[in-house]
């Protein structure tokens, strides 16, 4: 709460206190391994009358010798000063009147230690988001890397087997080839549909040498391909952790990349559910508001099943309504942590009505049609109308 | 129904061990409420709770009071400092945990609970929470880590009043899984012993915790 200055025969001489409104804060510098203007300027103002000061601290050594006296400084931790202080806070502070009558120790220690909490919490919250963050992230990065090289291995495992390009699955494909090599061997591991051989297209031969690097490579893409099963099952758990009604709303995957796009759950739970409908769809966004274009409908959460397999004139009110249950999901983690089954079941009722609400297409044509005329003013007025500033999203 | 006093603060329900909800009407892990003569009970699991079990199995020194400041490491969600505080409840309690997980827990249940004290922070490193304890009466250790004798004398040194009283819970699969317990607990207490503690009572928590010991220790001078 600040620093005290005994004497050897432990009588405060001094003390300088942390000013009530920045307690917290001020404990929170003082773990940091901050020397605090408080601590500097009791040890400046005392130096010159003590022979010497037996300082208390956490902070390394190397925090005082700049100042003012330094030779006169020694540090003990604990010390005994320290320890008198430990052993009678309460009557130390209400005999030098540091502390009111009223005022109750207990309760300000207690204060204290939830503004320290609450902070820390925050810190480490940050920390763990960012866990998950890189883990997704580099999802997309393997899916990307993976992508390239079944590019690569396809064309030149083709060389020799090029019907096995019949096989559309990427992990069997490189299995085969991992497993068991030329083309004699897969025919004979009689994992393959008939319809794979035809014979008519029987390849290069290939020799050991040459087949040997081909598996070495196609082994790699293996690696990343359970790397990948690993990365996703740590993100499932983690975000099962971190936000687990969001995970059970949108599946962890999209949520963890939503969480990714804001930068930190807690972000994310301070947009508006509109800016959530278009995160991860800023291109069209920033066209729209450049040229007053469509405003986009939907970004990342298009991802979302229910949605991509909507009709077309549902899906914008899907997207509404689910980025609607997104942020209110993602405030639940963010505030209680408590899961909560509800969310999920009212999106599933509220998505059966609007299937049921808007069963036909509107009929936009004919409307069209008749608006051609006067085409132009419509246009320009349909920008004004779209047109909105980047606030209104962020 | 009939309702006992067992120790202050600690009363005996139908062969169940409960304290006296500080926060009436709020369970915090589930345990069961109990309303008797106008005044709330929560039982207190010994499945979940170390000194409940050590409680059941007999044991005799119960150091914490009304106005008890304790120090406890390995608070964990707070299902034991939960019973703690309503115990002492004009008392304080420190409760060190490390884990952010866990301590998310423990600061809502702190936010309701004004006698606890949360720290997030590393128990083997007591000097790290120096600025914001007072030596204390009990010293309550369980965090079931090989290190656990070494960390609970350290905290104690650094924390208890000199005629304060440590209780350690240890659990000797994570000390070593291919050692005999009861080899562990001798050579725990052991070192107790050469460090210049005095064991007061052992009390084992089977059948509730398999291979436990809570170990009841004072300073032996
Ligand atoms: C067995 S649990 C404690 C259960 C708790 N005593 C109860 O009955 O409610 C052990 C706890 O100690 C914590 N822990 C382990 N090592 C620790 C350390 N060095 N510092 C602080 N906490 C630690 C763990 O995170 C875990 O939550």
């Amino acid at each position: 709460m600040g620093f005290m200055l005994f004497d050897e025969s432990f009588t405060l001489i001094d003390y300088e206190l942390f000013p009530k409104r920045r307690l917290a804060k001020e404990m929170i510098e003082l773990e940091k391994q901050d020397l605090t203007l408080q601590e500097e300027s009791i040890l400046k103002r005392n130096a010159k009358n003590c022979t010497s000061i037996i300082i208390e601290t956490n902070l390394n050594i190397s925090e005082y010798k700049n100042l003012k006296g330094a030779s006169k400084f020694k540090f003990e931790t604990p010390n005994a000063a320290g320890e008198f202080l430990r052993s009678n806070m309460n009557k130390i502070l209400v005999e030098n009147e540091i502390l009111e009558p009223e005022d109750d120790l207990n309760a300000i220690l207690h204060d204290l230690s939830m503004g320290i909490i609450n902070y820390k919490l925050k810190e480490a919250s940050k920390a763990r988001d960012s866990y998950l963050i890189q883990a997704i992230n580099s999802i997309g990065d393997i899916d990307e890397a993976t992508g390239k090289l079944l590019e690569r291995l396809r064309e030149w495992y083709t060389i020799h087997f090029p019907e096995l390009n019949k096989i559309k699955n990427q992990e069997k494909y490189v299995d085969l080839v991992v497993e068991y090599g030329d083309r004699d061997s897969i025919i004979e591991s009689k994992l393959l549909d008939e319809m794979v051989i035809t014979d008519q297209n029987p390849g290069a031969e290939i020799e050991d040498f040459d087949l040997k690097m081909v598996k070495i490579f196609a082994d790699s893409i293996k690696t990343l391909q359970n790397t990948k099963k690993s990365l996703t099952n740590y993100v499932e758990q983690k975000m099962n952790e971190i936000a687990p009604n969001l995970s059970d709303l949108v599946g962890s995957l999209l949520g963890a990349k939503l969480i990714a796009h804001a930068g930190s759950l807690e972000r994310l739970s301070l947009f508006p559910s509109s800016t959530v409908q278009i995160m991860g769809a800023e291109k069209a966004l920033f066209r729209h508001l450049k040229t007053g274009e469509r405003p986009p409908k939907h970004g990342l959460i298009y991802q979302y099943p229910e949605i991509r397999s909507a009709k077309w004139w549902l899906k914008g009110k899907i997207a509404r309504a689910l980025a609607a249950k997104i942020s209110l999901a993602v405030r639940k983690d963010v505030y209680s942590g408590e899961f909560d089954a509800g969310i999920k079941e009212s999106f599933e009722k509220h998505l059966e009505e609007i299937k049921k609400k808007y069963p036909f297409p509107p009929r936009t044509k004919k409307t069209q049609k008749d608006a051609k005329n006067g085409k132009k003013k419509m246009k320009k007025k349909k920008k004004d109308k779209y047109k909105k500033k980047i606030g209104d999203y962020y | 129904m009939k309702i006992t006093q067992k120790f202050n603060g600690v009363y005996e329900i139908d062969g169940n061990v409960a304290t006296e909800n500080l926060n009436k009407g709020i369970k915090v892990y589930g345990e069961r409420l109990m309303e008797i003569e106008g005044k709330e009970y929560r039982i207190w699991d010994p499945r979940r709770s170390k000194l409940a079990a050590a409680i059941l199995n007999g044991l005799e020194t119960f150091p914490f009071k009304e106005d008890s400041k304790v120090l406890y490491l390995g608070a964990s969600a707070g299902t034991t400092p939960s019973h703690i505080s309503d115990i002492s409840k004009k008392g304080l309690i420190y409760c060190v945990e490390f884990s952010p997980r866990m301590m998310r827990k423990l600061a809502d249940l702190s936010r309701e609970r004004k006698n606890l004290i949360p720290i997030l922070d590393n128990a083997t490193k007591p000097k790290n929470y120096m600025n914001l304890l007072q030596k204390v009466d009990v010293i309550y250790s369980d965090v079931a880590q090989p290190n656990q004798s070494e960390l609970f004398m350290d905290n104690m040194r650094l924390y208890s009043k000199k005629d304060g009283i440590g209780i350690l819970m240890i659990k000797a699969r994570s000390i070593d899984v291919t050692k005999a317990p009861n080899k562990i607990f001798k050579e725990e207490e052991s070192k107790l012993k050469t460090h210049g503690f005095r064991v007061i009572e052992k009390v084992k928590l089977e059948p509730y915790e398999k291979d436990h010991m809570a170990f009841v220790c004072e300073f032996s001078f």
